[in-house]
């Protein structure tokens, strides 16, 4: 094998982002090897689903608390030790959102670590942030609004996600003035005003995006750092515009379901790329049959001398 | 090595004293010894944000942006003979325990991880290799090398879920005239400026633990033409570190290069990894500490959101969080390099979990603090440009997933037996050791050779249960009424843990490679670590490490422990132990003292 090859073979795309596909479309049913098939070109894939479909079916008012017991019977080893978390949540549409989110989450996990989703340990990082404990072959990301849930997948850094609605009024409202630097602020005057609200509601969503990506959510002050709306590559930017972070980042913003905005943010290693993530090839096989030997040696000389 | 052969390895000059007596090697590792030498090593670097220091941030992050270690401080760390460091002292150089050669390593760390990288941690890690399974000729040999100045690489071999570091995979294999070595890999550190080579190779097509060999090639003797180097691997962080790759073309090996038996190479591999893994993150997390530090540096100066640090309850909170989580990296570290140097059966496990978790932690609180710096985390010159080196190194040191895959892969076929014979208060044979915690005390010099990898006792979850006995009989300790129900929860969490790795199915790789059975090794790994700061703490009492003896970090560090593990109901009352942690980490930035378990005194300016 000639060394430009061998090169080839592991140096990071410098734009991975720029070939990433569009989101796809998931219900419980898939196309999970779509995902999978993604995930192994592009390194990254970004899902969305709508939430009715991931609820259980509706059930009736006057039915019966048996039915309700059955039903979390059913989720409780899904949902793991997020299930006390639903079981206390009282607004309904919160608890709903939080069932269908989780519910993705474990699907897509499971179907990229080739896995049965209840054997998928969510956890969350101090922050709040969701990811797969034991399993850093894959980062996760998880937005939602209104009926829209977005999960981002890589395995190649740290992945952040966002969806808004498009429609969103941020243009004037108080929030706008929290969202933008002043290079920003700059930036939007110039452009046409019918194009400023949807300008903001895509810097918006990148903005969650890259600070999801470094686990830090909201506490990360969006006036902090930005980007420059309508450059070919996005890059982060200081707030008086001068370069920020550095290649090691990508950015993309689609429209998705035609409502929504949605935004992803990758942090890339550069450690190369693993295409094999499956849970079951992860063990590695030389360390852990010698390490099966020795437990069976030490086993049967203890039954021999006890 | 059978007599009548030349031996391979050319003779390098000796610059050795010759071994040192058994006196001389416990007044190597004394407490006062060791603080001495790494005084030294931290006065002869100086002041790393004096802006006059010729080695301080600023030039560090000028040879960072050229791709460079510094000159200059590569000359100080061969004037210090840091080398020595790495040759056990039965060899004629100065390594007798784990827990004090990552102390003295600190220094080097804390201003810049590609340097202590870069300089000669590998030599170590290839080092190990040597002193566990060399013969005493190699282990001359090797010794002499390092002594002389010189450098050994080591290139591991291929793991199921591998990286650019170590997907690629040598093959050992038998030609006509002897072994010939075949094959490329990418990214081995110092591999082109290294005399020695550590090789692990294939040789055997067999599956299992008995296909892998071990080599320790002298690259001045191998044929030239035969060997080549390959162009530097560009990487994100580390940019100082020299990443190259070697490519062998049938390659003839002489007979005697093979460190230790054909097919060991797994077991001697195993058998390293239990000193390195928990070694190297413990140098690591001092790059922690200057990441904690100029977030304090910063917040100090400017305050954070607008708001002076003595407003800012939010920012105190994210600081001494930051500290807490140093502190518990240090404690799980400090037990596994100890748990080496007393022979214990689970020191691979606890190196293991060293390994896996102290990146994690360390990686969460460098974010976690640049939320403090806000935009001043993309600097990348000026007083507070080290932070964002600090945040790019981290990751690399600790080969992300293909690291923590490998860390999985020795504690998970573990768990099944740990579970049925260890985690209960009958079963747990022991109350702990307190010698595991003992920061400063004394300890046997490591026997390499003799370094384990078959658990019999689980001292650290003994250690958990012992440690809340302890809590219930003495009810009048400080902030107790936080501390008895966070050890509840944890020895709750023991039980459950042990319930679950009961029902694995032992003996068996297939059933064992599932996300389930690896967060059950992610929740061990927590525990693990609670343990240690239980054990640290409780040891200390009366001690002269007056703020470890107190309880405050404890309630933190169990804390921050129980929110990962996802356990609760989390008792309220945390502000006055934040308050104590946060007290102690503003002493020592002003002190100045560094910010682990040991408080060592810092160089300051003048």
């Amino acid at each position: 094998m000639s060394t430009a090859v061998a090169a080839a073979a592991v140096l990071p795309a410098p734009s991975a982002l720029a070939v990433l596909s569009e989101p796809v479309l998931v219900t419980p049913a898939g196309p999970w090897d779509t995902v999978r098939r993604e995930l192994a070109e592009h390194a990254s894939v970004v899902l969305y689903a709508r939430l009715g479909d991931w609820l259980p079916e509706s059930r009736p008012q006057e039915q019966d608390s048996a039915a309700d017991a059955e039903a979390d019977s059913a989720l409780a080893p899904l949902l793991g030790r997020d299930f006390e978390r639903y079981r206390g949540m009282t607004n309904q549409d919160v608890r709903a959102r939080f069932l269908a989110s989780r519910l993705l989450l474990k699907y897509a996990a499971g179907a990229v670590l080739e896995a049965r989703p209840a054997d998928i340990d969510l956890a969350y990082k101090p922050g709040g942030r969701p990811y797969l404990r034991g399993c850093d072959q894959v980062d996760i990301s998880l937005s939602h609004t209104a009926d829209l849930l977005v999960v981002g997948v890589t395995r190649r850094g740290w992945i952040g996600v966002d969806a808004e609605l498009e429609s969103r009024r941020l243009e004037g409202s108080a929030v706008e003035r929290q969202i933008c630097t002043p290079h920003e602020t700059e930036l939007i005057s110039r452009i046409e005003q019918r194009r400023r609200n949807s300008t903001l509601v895509r810097l918006w969503t990148l903005k969650e995006a890259y600070s999801k990506a470094i686990g830090q959510g909201l506490r990360f002050r969006f006036t902090e750092f930005g980007f420059a709306p309508g450059a070919r590559r996005m890059q982060v930017l200081r707030p008086d515009g001068t370069p920020g972070a550095g290649d090691e980042w990508s950015f993309r913003t689609w429209t998705v379901a035609g409502d929504y905005t949605v935004s992803v943010a990758l942090f890339d290693f550069g450690f190369g790329d693993t295409a094999d993530i499956a849970a079951q090839t992860m063990l590695d096989e030389g360390m852990v049959d010698a390490l099966l030997r020795e437990a069976r040696r030490a086993e049967n000389h203890r039954r021999t001398t006890g | 090595m059978a007599s009548g052969t030349t031996f391979a390895l050319q003779a390098v000059p000796a610059h050795t004293d010759g071994p040192a007596s058994a006196a001389q090697v416990a007044l190597l590792a004394s407490e006062a010894a060791v603080q001495k030498r790494t005084a030294d090593l931290e006065a002869r670097f100086g002041d790393p944000w004096d802006t006059a220091n010729p080695l301080g941030h600023g030039p560090i992050l000028a040879a960072d942006a050229k791709g460079r270690l510094q000159a200059a401080a590569e000359d100080l760390l061969d004037d210090f003979r840091l080398n020595a460091e790495f040759v056990p002292a039965a060899l004629g150089g100065r390594l007798v325990r784990a827990d004090t050669l990552a102390r003295i390593l600190r220094p080097v760390f804390r201003r810049d991880q590609s340097l202590g990288v870069g300089y000669g941690v590998f030599s170590l890690l290839a080092g190990a290799s040597v002193w566990a399974g060399g013969s005493a000729e190699q282990q001359r040999w090797a010794a002499d090398l390092l002594l002389g100045g010189g450098r050994l690489a080591v290139s591991y071999r291929e793991l199921a879920h591998g990286n650019a570091f170590l997907r690629d995979e040598f093959r050992l294999t038998q030609g006509g005239k002897g072994l010939v070595l075949n094959g490329t890999k990418r990214v081995i550190i110092n591999a082109d400026r290294a005399q020695g080579l550590v090789v692990v190779c294939r040789s055997s097509d067999e599956p299992g633990s008995q296909a892998h060999s071990t080599l320790l090639l002298d690259r001045g003797r191998l044929p030239a033409g035969r060997v080549k180097d390959l162009a530097p691997y560009p990487m994100v962080g580390m940019r100082g570190c020299r990443m190259t790759g070697l490519a062998f073309d049938d390659c003839p090996v002489p007979a005697d290069g093979l460190l230790g038996a054909v097919g060991g190479g797994v077991e001697l591999a195993l058998k390293s990894f239990a000193f390195t893994r928990s070694v190297l993150p413990a140098m690591v997390l001092a790059g922690g500490d200057t990441a904690l530090r100029t977030a304090l540096r910063f917040a100090e100066q400017r305050g954070v959101g607008g708001r002076p640090l003595p407003r800012n309850p939010q920012a105190r909170r994210t600081l001494a969080g930051a500290f807490t989580d140093l502190l518990i990296c240090d404690s799980l570290s400090l037990a596994a390099m100890r748990a080496a140097g007393h022979h214990r059966g689970i020191t691979g496990v606890y190196a293991a979990a060293t390994k896996y978790l102290l990146p994690i932690l360390l990686n969460d609180a460098v974010h976690e603090l640049s939320v403090l710096l806000g935009s001043s985390i993309y600097v990348r010159d000026g007083e507070f440009g080290i932070f964002q080196k600090h945040v790019r190194d981290l990751p690399v040191t600790s080969l992300g997933h293909a690291g923590a895959a490998a860390a999985l892969s020795t504690i998970s076929p573990q768990l099944p037996a740990l579970a049925r014979r260890c985690w209960q208060p009958a079963g747990a044979g022991d109350t702990g050791d307190p010698s595991l915690f003992a920061l400063r005390q004394d300890q046997p010099a490591l026997a390499f050779s003799r370094l384990e990898t078959s658990p019999d006792s689980d001292v650290l979850c003994a250690e958990l249960l012992a440690a809340a006995g302890f809590l219930e009989e003495h009810p009048d300790l400080e902030f107790t009424a936080v501390l008895q129900p966070l050890v509840r929860l944890l020895t709750a969490e023991l039980r459950r843990l042990r319930a679950a790795c009961t029902t694995l199915a032992p003996l068996s790789r297939h059933c064992l490679a599932n996300p389930q059975t690896y967060a059950l090794a992610d929740r061990y790994t927590l525990l693990l670590a609670a343990a240690a700061c239980l054990g640290v703490w409780r040891h200390q009492q009366g001690g002269p490490d007056v703020f470890l003896a107190r309880s405050g970090w404890l309630v933190s560090a169990l804390l921050r422990i129980c929110t990962r593990l996802g356990i609760g109901p989390l008792p309220a009352g945390a502000p006055a132990p934040e308050a104590q942690v946060f007290a102690e980490l503003l002493r020592r930035h002003h002190q100045p003292s560094s910010f682990d378990l040991y408080d060592s005194p810092l160089a300051a300016a003048g």
